[in-house]
């Protein structure tokens, strides 16, 4: 009896934390409390510090539960993927040092060796060269040295543990059911090498398990006159293989029984036809189960299902289609729109660095271009992803995968007819506190048709977020 | 214009510059302590030009200018916690356009102002005002607000609840003009109950304690009542036949109703309950709903016609007063009583994929819209209005949303492709006697919604096109609009409407073809 007690009363404490990091009271900074701190154009100030990266919107019981060790996190994700990105760069145009570099460099510098071909477009004014008359284009930036990067400690334990895993078949495509959690493939090699890299992006998302996200987006043609004006907040809740918060693996029992992956909700603030919108998207972890988009619509009162392969049609004032989304929401399947992915190089790059402080910007008073830039060396896969049916909006994806982080800051797209159709480039942030990227600014760019979009989109753990915050009548709070 | 359309015009004509001229980037969101405040809003101009030319029941040249300006709050006080207010101020600017018009003066329009110019009753300024209040798996709304049921589009069937305004016609008027929120209280629960086969299930109660009785707003017969869209209804003259007085066929004037009576407010006997259950199944929408009410439409016996009392005296039996219209056509006043019926229903809706996707064609799997609604004890009348007949009433629709590509007509965005049709059968149709407005037991319509998007979304034509099967009515409205930006939208639209048999469906708008020109500005 009293062992029986004891083993009930050590359950009890055993779980008590667990109940109290789960019954976490709600916080979540409004659009404006996020603007004050840095907004969406012209706008210099560093986001993270001034924010102390999201902690001045974080009650101190919860940042104390979702910070990690960054020297433990750091050994055991150099561990994951075998090596330090500051040991393998440095080969290529050795020549281009830290420092400040402006356009009158450019010609004296063999930065057409070092950098992609996208960003050694942008470093250009716009409209010039033959280029666009796009916006993020910069003129000047600094190239800093290359730092180490790793994800955080739980990320990393559970990429070690479960390494090896998760299994293709013997076309590339995944076996669900063998993925636990973590990365799947730190180390990609082998025969179906882009594919593991691929499902390394589907995986794993940059921002935090639990997330309250901002989706501050510009849209701006090529006459540089502001079109599209969109704010809304998301909430992101990764269902499957949950290591950094609490519930741990699944989420909760729907999500197992269930088989979710990915469970966002979108809410429509500006522009103001769409004011009241919501947006909802199950993603599951089968890829050949289709997911499940439900809309409500603020002038019918209605929560409308749509088609859950509606997802090539662009969405509305931006330079993407829902595929694009999510780092790459587009269903890997062989009997619809299937690919075919090679590796096509793997060397050095000299691309935006990963942001520390937030303090980059776009400024609308010089040509819309992007300011604050640093730039450093880093080592990258560059993935060819041939699409086989002729019907799908493009012909083929393109993406530079950093080899250290797994993440994708830069992707292009071209179309049927193999033009240089939309392009993604992402400057991610480091939370570093919080160990996590976060996919800070994304400029989405559309070369036939020049337009842009310009998101600003900080991200934060959210906690508190529990399935009655993600379902079907949380979407009809606001009308 | 009383006291209180001045002062809202007098607001709005304040907070519109004052707004509008805030930078976009600092967005139309207030801390209100502490918590965010959000305010938006748009106001929207059309022009409305008559195609049929010049005939009684239209006028040529303008013949509407909608002026529409909308607000809109909503205050977070907690994260679970929402209040929304709505104001509305609908103007038909036609009225002072054409004040001193020769013609519109002629053809009686000028005497529909005090029902047509301005929407200045309480219910119509305050559109909605509700606070909502999410705590856990539950889900309170009370206050003035919209509660939506059903999947279809254009015509309504399970979607019953809040009555709607129909008086400004078919398509040149802003979706906030035409649903009327009513005072309800809705609560909703979504037990989590974690079955395979089951995503998601949710229980919602509404209820309408009728603090405001506000029915259906119909389109109606007279210029002097209904302005532009009164309905051109011709009959034969009775009165011509019998003693030749008048004109062969009248027009129908102004309607007296005011013997159609409704429960008064609070009235128990206005009391509606609503009860829908909703299940997410493998992806797919079902629901189950059941309804308990008030018919918002009022059920009319005629009463009569407004009597000559001289004519009446002379003949020693009721002789209804004739009007002349502006074509010399004489135009008869008909009397009405009238109740609200009791409604009550159940229906199902359901809304899935369809597991058809052809890759050529976009690659986009087309989704299946379905409503079936059954009520017991529908009322009608016979053709002369003269007796309530009772009938169990089937309302059914099938829809499709579908998106294909064809890169030829556009490279660059998928088509979206929406048919609908319609099905409705009165169960206990009697025997040797029609209906009026329903001839025939079965009713079918159709629908079709085509659009597609041109650079970016900023230019979308749409054609929608309504197939009345037993009354052989046709309803096409072609429109262009071009999304300048977020703030600026332009359209261009137009209608054609007919119809080929008199006196039914569309012909008794058969000469109301226009085409219109609209602005709207949104802030916020």
């Amino acid at each position: 009896m009293r062992r029986t007690k004891g083993i009930a009363l050590a359950c009890l404490v055993g779980i008590f934390p667990a109940w109290s990091a789960w019954a976490v009271q709600p916080y979540h900074a409004p659009i404006t409390d996020i603007l004050a701190v840095k907004n969406i154009l012209d706008d210099p100030a560093p986001f993270y510090s001034n924010c102390g990266y999201y902690r001045a919107f974080i009650p101190e019981e919860v940042w104390n539960q979702i910070t990690f060790d960054p020297e433990e996190s750091r050994a055991l994700w150099e561990k994951a993927v075998g090596f330090r990105a500051p040991e393998v760069v440095g080969q290529i145009a050795p020549e281009i040092k830290p420092g400040r570099y402006t356009l009158a460099d450019k010609n004296s510098y063999p930065f057409e060796a070092l950098m992609t071909p996208y960003h050694y477009k942008r470093f250009n004014p716009p409209g010039t060269a033959g280029l666009p008359n796009h916006i993020g284009y910069f003129t000047e930036f600094e190239v800093v040295e290359t730092r180490q990067l790793w994800h955080a400690l739980p990320v990393g334990k559970a990429t070690i543990e479960n390494k090896g895993k998760t299994r293709l078949d013997e076309e590339g495509y995944i076996k669900h059911k063998t993925y636990v959690s973590g990365y799947p493939f730190p180390r990609p090699s082998g025969r179906h090498k882009a594919w593991q890299i691929v499902y390394n992006l589907k995986k794993r998302v940059s921002e935090p398990e639990s997330a309250a996200l901002y989706d501050l987006t510009v849209g701006v043609n090529g006459k540089h006159r502001i079109d599209h004006i969109g704010k809304g907040h998301y909430y992101w809740l990764t269902a499957e293989g949950r290591v950094m918060y609490p519930p741990y693996g699944w989420f909760d029992k729907r999500a197992e029984v269930q088989g979710e992956r990915l469970i966002l909700l979108y809410m429509a603030f500006s522009p103001r036809d769409l004011f009241g919108n919501a947006y909802y998207a199950t993603l599951y972890a089968n890829p050949m189960k289709d997911v499940n988009f439900l809309a409500y619509v603020n002038f019918l009162r209605r929560i409308r299902k749509m088609s859950s392969t509606d997802s090539q049609d662009q969405a509305i004032g931006q330079d993407l289609a829902f595929d694009d989304t999510a780092g790459f929401a587009q269903p890997i399947r062989p009997d619809r729109f299937p690919y075919e992915m090679r590796v096509i190089e793997e060397r050095e790059f000299l691309v935006p660095a990963y942001t520390f402080d937030g303090a980059s910007y776009l400024d609308t008073k010089d040509n819309w271009k992007w300011k604050g830039l640093k730039f450093k060396r880093r080592p990258m896969w560059v993935i060819e992803l041939e699409q086989l049916d002729k019907n799908y909006i493009y012909s083929k994806r393109v993406f530079y995968v950093d080899r250290e982080t797994l993440l994708t800051p830069l992707q292009e797209m071209y179309d049927q007819k193999g033009r240089y159709f939309r392009t993604m480039d992402a400057e991610y942030g480091v939370v570093e506190p919080l160990g996590f990227f976060n996919g800070f600014h994304v400029s989405t760019c559309d070369w036939v048709d020049t337009h842009c979009t310009w998101s600003f989109a900080p991200a934060y753990p959210a906690l508190w977020l529990s399935r009655k915050d993600i379902s079907l009548h949380s979407m009809m709070m606001q009308k | 214009m009383g006291m209180r359309s001045t002062l809202l015009i007098s607001f709005m004509a304040i907070v519109f510059p004052a707004t509008s001229s805030i930078a976009p980037s600092s967005a139309k969101q207030f801390p209100l302590f502490g918590k965010p405040l959000n305010v938006f809003g748009f106001a929207s101009q059309s022009v409305q030009i008559s195609l049929k030319g010049n005939h009684y029941h239209v006028e040529q040249g303008v013949q509407q200018a909608l002026l529409t300006v909308f607000g809109e709050l909503d205050y977070r006080p907690r994260h679970n916690m929402t209040f929304y207010v709505s104001g509305l101020l609908t103007m038909d600017l036609v009225y002072d356009l054409k004040h001193d018009d020769r013609s519109w003066n002629e053809k009686f329009f000028s005497q529909s102002r005090s029902r047509m110019y301005i929407d200045d009753r309480d219910w119509q300024f305050l559109k909605e005002c509700h606070l909502t209040w999410k705590p856990g798996y539950f889900l309170f709304r009370a206050g003035k607000q919209i509660v939506s049921w059903g999947e279809m589009d254009f015509f309504r069937i399970m979607d019953q609840i809040n009555p709607i305004d129909e008086r400004r016609g078919f398509s040149d008027v802003e979706f906030e003009t035409t649903i009327i929120p009513t005072w309800l209280v809705r609560a909703e629960w979504w037990p989590q109950l974690n079955l395979r086969w089951l995503e998601e299930a949710g229980l919602q109660f509404v209820f309408n304690p009728n603090i405001e009785f506000i029915p259906n707003q119909g389109l109606n017969t007279g210029n002097d009542y209904g302005g532009i869209w009164s309905a051109a209804a011709e009959v034969p003259n009775p009165v011509y036949d019998q003693i030749g007085i008048g004109t062969p066929t009248m027009y129908l004037g102004r309607p007296d109703l005011n013997r159609v009576v409704g429960p008064d407010n609070l009235d128990d006997a206005g009391f509606e309950y609503a009860l829908r259950l909703s299940l997410m199944i493998k992806g797919s929408l079902l629901t189950l709903n059941a309804f308990y009410g008030l018919d918002n439409s009022p059920q009319l016996l005629l009463d009569g016609f407004v009597e000559d009392p001289l004519l009446s005296l002379i003949a020693g039996q009721p002789v209804p007063a004739l009007g002349t219209a502006s074509d010399g056509t004489s135009i008869v006043y008909p009397i009405f009583e009238g109740v609200y019926p009791r409604q009550k229903f159940v229906g199902i809706t359901w809304t899935g994929n369809l597991p058809i996707l052809i890759t050529a064609l976009g690659g986009v799997n087309p989704l299946i819209r379905t409503e079936v609604r059954y009520q017991f004890d529908k009322s009608y009348t016979d053709a002369s209005q003269a007796v309530i007949i009772e009938s169990d009433f089937l309302d059914t629709g099938i829809g499709l949303d579908w998106k294909v590509k064809i890169p030829a007509l556009n490279p660059r965005a998928f088509f979206s492709v929406m048919p609908q049709f319609f099905y409705k059968r009165i169960l206990d149709y009697p025997e040797g006697i029609a209906l009026n407005d329903h001839p025939e037991k079965d009713d079918y319509a159709a629908t079709l919604v085509l659009s597609t998007s041109y650079i970016k979304w900023r230019i979308v034509p749409q054609v929608a096109l309504a197939y009345l099967f037993n009354t052989e009515s046709h309803l096409i409205i072609p429109s262009l609009t071009y999304l300048r930006n977020d703030r600026w939208h332009y359209a261009l639209e137009a209608a054609i409407l007919g119809g080929q048999k008199p006196n039914t469906g569309l012909w008794l708008f058969r000469k109301n073809d226009y085409i219109a020109f609209k602005v709207k500005f949104n802030w916020g």
